[in-house]
């Protein structure tokens, strides 16, 4: 059964092939009725959805982002060795 | 249920769909986000006479709970306009004439037998058409189909 998987960059895609194909904006085709009456339902129930997704999913980034920088352990920036100009040549190195 | 249990439980429920020997089951098509809180699936499901079922479907996870909702629909059917070069039955045009179709596009609403008017829920009587699920909506043209009856009787509504 065909299954695709869509990230952030493929609904950005996605939702950007609706407005070149309408040759409006997201914003418009969500707000103004007289561009909506234009656009065949299916396609505004499919472009609404990626763009619902996209705004949802981002918060679902954030929120995973915030919870891992929350889990990682504190250090204090004088005593972190890699930022030290000498150690970072040893790496470099 | 999330998105894994969906699926099992949707093709669960296909799989023991009892269909009519004039029609064929399309392949179904899922689109799912990366983590797999937001989905849509798309079948479609075709009959000798050149008439088909589409139904398309969107849901999310409820967050924190192993629940889905459903956020939007179509369910539409009608003649069969387009296809594939696999002969697989697709989308046609918005102006293809069709039978009966409720979609959420700009609040939930019915169109009977033309593409307007729009009948929304005030303007439909005896049924709650929120109500209706891609089952209830396949059966009713499976009956549709079997006793000629129209679909204000297999759905039973009016429409003013």
């Amino acid at each position: 059964m065909p299954t695709t998987v869509l990230n952030l960059t493929d609904l950005d895609n996605r939702i950007r092939g609706y407005e070149q194909k309408y040759e409006v904006s997201s914003v418009d085709m969500l707000k103004e009725k007289s561009v909506r009456d234009q656009i065949p339902e299916d396609d505004i129930l499919r472009w609404e959805t990626y763009v619902y997704q996209r705004v949802r999913l981002r918060d679902v980034y954030d929120r995973l982002k915030g919870d891992y920088l929350s889990k990682l352990p504190q250090r204090d920036s004088a005593s972190d060795s890699t930022r030290n100009p000498t150690n970072q040549l040893d790496l470099v190195a | 249920m999330d998105y894994f249990g969906f699926r099992r439980s949707l093709e669960g429920q296909l799989s023991k769909l009892k269909l009519p020997d004039d029609c064929t089951f399309q392949e179904l098509s899922w689109e799912i986000t990366a983590p797999p809180f937001f989905w849509t699936v798309e079948f479609f499901i075709n009959f000798t006479d050149k008439q088909h079922i589409r139904i398309w479907e969107s849901y999310e996870k409820i967050a924190g709970l192993q629940m889905s909702r459903r956020l939007q629909w179509a369910y539409h059917y009608g003649i069969i306009t387009a296809a594939d070069r696999n002969g697989n039955t697709m989308r046609g045009s918005p102006d293809d004439p069709f039978e009966i179709r409720i979609d959420t596009c700009s609040g939930l609403h019915l169109h009977y037998q033309k593409r307007e008017p729009h009948y929304d829920q005030g303007r439909v009587a005896k049924l709650d058409l929120k109500t209706v699920d891609a089952s209830t909506f396949v059966n009713a043209v499976f009956k549709r189909r079997k006793s000629g009856q129209p679909f204000t009787k297999t759905l039973g509504f009016t429409v003013t």
